[in-house]
C-alpha cells in the first residue's frame, strides 16, 4: 500500500466513518435501495407507440383543401391522401368482421336461419350494426356493369372465338385490374379457402380482399394470394352459356395492381407449387 | 401420381420415317408402364441441337399425341406428354430455344461435350437436364455447376433402362450415376425409364431399391418419380400454357383440371379453354355451402 | 431377446404382349388380362430360386451373394396366377428386390417383368394383401366384361389355397 493510501485512511476515513478498515459497507445497497430489473423503457415506450399508431377513423390527418399552395406541399398532401385511405380501408375490414361475426352471434342466440328474418330483426333492434354491415348486392353491379365490360373489351372479344389470340390475352391480363372480379379459390395450401367464392373490392400486395356471399351474412374475406389458386370465367356472350375460364397462380402474382402493370414478369422455379397439382 | 419422363420415340431425326411397327411397339410399352401404375408418361424425342429443324412450329412436334394415342389415353386414364431432348455438341451451331420449346411440354438437354453440359448447366431455358448413361460423361460433373442448375429449377434425369441392357452399359450406368448423385448433392434428382421395350419398363419398388443401392437416400427415391418429377410437367406446362407462371388458361375446382392433368380441355393452338359457365355472382360464396338445396 | 428379422417380398410375373399387334381400343381390363397371364411348367419353385441366386450373383457379385443367401427362400409360388413370395433377411430386402428387377428372365423363359409389388414383416400381412389385390384386379376385370368371368375365377380358388395354407403353418 502506497504512502497517499495511508494518509487517507489514517487522516480521512478515522474522522468520517465508524469503521476506518472498511470505507464502503457492502449492506448499505441491501439497506437502502431496491433493485428491480427494468427492460430500458421498452415497455413504456411500445405502449406509447402502439397508442399513436392504433389506426381508427378520429386520428386521421387532416388535409389542407387549398391548391394554390407549392408542389410540395400537394406532395405531402398525396401522401396524407393515401396514409389516410389505408387507415379507412382498414377500419371498413375491421368494422365489417366485426359486425358480422356480432351478426351471426345474434342470429345464433335468436335462433334465426333466415337472410331476410335477420336484416328485419336487425333494422329493429340493432341499427347500426345494420347500417355498418356490407351489402353483397351493392357490389354486383361493380362486377356485372364494370368489370365484365372492362375485361372484354380489354380483350378484344368476339362472337369469331376462333380468332381469339389466346398468348397475348394471357399477356393482357396479366396485367389487368381485378378490382370487381369475381374470383373463386380453386387450389389451396389451406384446404379451408378452397370454393370460397367472392366479388374482388381490394387488391393488395399480398392479399385479395373480397366481399362474400352468405347464407344468413354477407362477410369480407381477406384470401392470401400467397399458396392460392383463383379461376375467374369471362362469358363469350349474354345467350350462349360458354365462358372462357383463367386460374390465377396467385404465388406469382404478389404485386398491387398498380406495379403489375408495367411489370415484366419472370419464370421461376416452381418447387413451391406442388400443392397445385397435388389432390 | 406416378411419373415416367422418359418413354423414346422411334424417330432419332426429323428426316426419318416411323413405321407403323414402331408405334405399336411404344403403344405396347406404354400399356405395360400403365399396368405397373404409371399415371403421367412423357414421350421423348430426342434430336441434334444442330439438326435443321423445320420452319412451321406445327411440324416442329412429330409425335402427334391427341391423333395417335387420343383413345388410348380416354381408355386408360394415362395423361401423355410431349418432350424433346436436345444433344448438345458444339454450342455455336444451335438454334434458339425459345421456338422450339413452344411446340412440347417439356424441354430436356443432352451435353455430349465439355462445351455443352457449361451451356446447358448456365444459360439454356430447360426443365431437365440428362446424359448418356451407356457411355462416359463429357467431363468430371462438379458440384459448383450441376448444383447452381438444380437451384435454378432444371432437375437431374436418371434413366434405370441402362440398367437393364447388356454388362457394359450396366457399369457405365452404375459409375455415372454415382456421380451424378453425388456432384447433385441429392438434391433434383428425377428418374425416367427409357424403355425401348415392354420388357424395360419396371414399377416404382424395384427402381427404387436399385437407386437406394446406388447411394440415394430413400425418400428421395420416391420423390424423384413422384412429385419431383411431377413439378418438372408443371414447369413444362406452364411455359406453354401460361404467362411467365401468372395467369394459366384453365382450371377448375376438381383434382384432374390444373394445367399438367388436363391434357385435352387446353386449346393447344390458342391456349385458351372454353367452358360451361359455372360461376354465377347470385351463388353463395362458400362452396359446402352452395351445396345445400 | 432379439428375435431373427425377416421381410416377405410379394412378386408377380407379369408376361408383357410382345407379338400379338396391340390394337388402339384395348380397355383397362384388356390390358391387364394380356399381362396377367399363367406361367407355363417350366417356371417353378426351384428354377425361380436358381435364377435369384443367379441374378444375385451376376449383378452383386460373390460378396453380395453370399450376404443374401443366408435366409433366401421361396415361401410359394403359383403357376396359375404367377405370384410368389419371397423370404429374406431385413438387411438384404433391398438387394433382393434388386436382384428380382433385374432378372430378365426365369430358366429358359424369356420375356417376362418380374415386378416386386409389397414388402412386408409378416407373411400373414403379405397373403391378406395378396388377397386384396387379386380381388381388386378382377372386380375391374369382372366389371368390364362379365362374360370372361368364368375363366378367372381360378384366382380367387388359388388364393383360398393360400389362406389354407397359412393356417397349416400356423398349427
Amino acid at each position: 500500500m502506497d504512502r497517499a493510501q495511508t494518509f487517507i485512511k489514517e487522516c480521512l476515513f478515522t474522522k468520517c466513518l465508524e469503521d476506518p478498515e472498511k470505507p464502503i459497507n457492502e449492506n448499505r445497497l441491501q439497506d437502502t435501495l431496491l433493485l428491480l430489473p427494468t427492460d430500458g423503457g421498452l415497455t413504456s415506450r411500445l405502449q406509447k407507440q402502439r397508442k399513436k399508431s392504433k389506426l381508427n377513423l378520429d386520428n386521421l390527418q387532416n388535409v389542407s383543401q387549398s391548391k394554390s399552395e407549392g408542389e410540395q406541399l400537394a406532395k405531402e398532401n398525396y401522401q396524407k391522401i393515401s396514409k389516410n385511405s389505408k387507415i379507412a380501408l382498414r377500419e371498413f375490414i375491421s368494422s365489417c368482421k366485426k359486425n358480422a361475426r356480432k351478426c351471426l352471434k345474434l342470429a345464433h342466440d335468436n335462433k334465426i336461419t333466415d337472410k331476410a328474418n335477420l336484416s328485419s330483426y336487425l333494422k329493429e333492434k340493432h341499427p347500426t350494426i345494420y347500417e355498418s354491415l356490407p351489402e353483397y348486392d351493392g357490389f354486383v353491379p361493380m362486377y356485372k356493369e364494370l368489370w365484365l365490360n372492362y375485361i372484354i373489351e380489354l380483350l378484344n372479344i368476339t362472337k369469331n372465338i376462333k380468332a381469339f389470340n389466346g398468348s397475348s390475352a394471357l399477356l393482357k391480363l396479366s396485367m389487368a385490374d381485378y378490382n370487381g372480379a369475381l374470383l373463386r379459390v380453386t387450389k389451396s395450401k389451406n384446404k379451408t379457402l378452397i370454393g370460397i367464392q367472392g366479388i374482388v373490392i381490394w387488391d393488395s400486395q399480398k392479399f385479395f380482399v373480397m366481399i362474400v356471399k352468405g347464407p344468413l351474412v354477407d362477410q369480407v374475406k381477406c384470401i392470401p394470394k400467397k399458396g392460392t389458386v383463383f379461376q375467374f370465367e369471362i362469358p363469350i356472350s349474354d345467350n350462349d352459356d360458354s365462358a372462357l375460364r383463367y386460374s390465377i397462380l396467385g404465388d406469382r402474382f404478389k404485386y398491387r395492381s398498380v406495379d403489375r402493370a408495367g411489370r415484366k414478369f419472370k419464370s421461376r422455379r416452381c418447387d413451391d407449387m406442388l400443392y397445385y397439382i397435388q389432390n | 401420381m406416378l411419373v415416367d419422363l422418359n418413354v423414346p420415340w422411334p424417330q432419332s431425326s426429323y428426316m426419318e420415317k416411323v413405321t407403323p411397327q414402331a408405334i405399336n411397339n411404344l403403344t405396347k410399352t406404354l400399356t405395360t408402364l400403365h399396368t405397373l401404375g404409371y399415371t403421367h408418361i412423357a414421350i421423348n424425342f430426342t434430336v441434334s441441337h444442330s439438326e435443321k429443324f423445320p420452319n412451321d412450329v406445327k411440324m416442329l412436334n412429330p409425335i402427334d399425341i391427341k391423333k395417335r394415342f387420343g383413345e388410348l389415353m380416354a381408355r386408360t386414364g394415362l395423361k401423355l406428354y410431349s418432350r424433346i431432348t436436345l444433344i448438345i455438341d458444339d454450342p455455336s451451331k444451335g438454334q434458339s430455344l425459345s421456338k422450339i420449346s413452344q411446340a412440347f411440354d417439356v424441354v430436356a438437354a443432352l451435353p455430349i461435350s465439355e462445351k455443352g453440359l457449361t451451356l446447358s448447366t448456365t444459360n439454356l431455358d430447360i426443365d431437365l437436364l440428362t446424359f448418356q448413361y451407356g457411355s462416359r460423361l463429357p467431363t468430371f460433373l462438379k458440384h459448383k455447376s450441376i448444383c447452381s442448375c438444380v437451384n435454378r429449377g432444371v432437375k437431374l434425369e436418371i434413366v434405370y433402362g441402362y440398367a437393364l441392357r447388356d454388362v457394359q452399359s450396366r457399369r457405365q450406368f452404375v459409375s455415372n450415376v454415382r456421380s451424378v448423385i453425388r456432384s447433385s448433392r441429392f438434391r433434383g434428382i428425377v428418374i425416367g425409364s427409357g424403355a425401348m421395350s415392354p420388357l424395360e419398363c419396371r414399377n416404382i419398388l424395384g427402381v427404387t431399391s436399385l437407386i437406394k443401392n446406388l447411394g440415394l437416400p430413400s425418400d428421395k427415391c420416391s420423390k424423384a418419380m413422384g412429385d419431383l418429377a411431377s413439378l418438372v410437367l408443371l414447369n413444362g406446362r406452364l411455359r406453354n400454357k401460361s404467362h411467365k407462371q401468372t395467369i394459366v388458361a384453365g382450371g377448375g375446382e376438381e383434382d384432374d383440371n390444373d394445367v399438367v392433368n388436363d391434357v385435352q380441355g387446353i386449346d393447344d393452338n390458342q391456349t385458351v379453354k372454353l367452358v360451361k359457365r359455372t360461376m354465377d355472382p347470385e351463388q353463395l360464396g362458400h362452396a359446402a355451402k352452395r351445396h345445400k338445396p | 431377446m432379439v428375435r431373427l428379422k425377416s421381410r416377405y417380398i410379394l412378386f408377380e410375373v407379369l408376361y408383357p404382349p410382345t407379338d400379338v399387334n396391340v390394337e388402339e381400343s384395348m380397355s383397362k381390363a384388356d390390358i391387364l388380362l394380356a399381362h396377367h397371364r399363367a406361367s407355363p411348367a417350366d417356371v417353378s419353385i426351384k428354377s425361380i430360386i436358381q435364377e435369384v441366386r443367379r441374378s444375385l450373383s451376376l449383378n452383386l457379385g460373390d460378396y453380395g451373394s453370399a450376404k443374401c443367401s443366408s435366409l433366401l427362400q421361396l415361401k410359394y409360388f403359383s403357376n396359375r396366377t404367377s405370384t410368389g413370395i419371397i423370404r429374406c433377411h431385413r438387411e438384404d430386402c433391398d438387394l433382393v428386390i434388386m436382384a428380382l428387377m433385374l432378372m430378365a428372365r426365369i430358366g429358359d423363359v424369356g420375356g417376362l417383368i418380374v415386378n416386386p409389388v409389397k414388402v412386408s414383416g409378416t407373411i400373414k400381412k403379405i397373403e391378406q394383401f395378396a388377397v386384396r389385390r387379386n380381388s381388386k384386379i378382377l372386380n375391374l376385370i369382372k366389371s368390364s366384361q362379365s362374360s370372361q368371368f368364368s375363366d378367372n375365377d381360378f384366382l380367387i380358388n388359388d388364393l383360398e389355397k393360400i389362406e389354407n395354407e397359412n393356417e397349416n403353418e400356423n398349427d
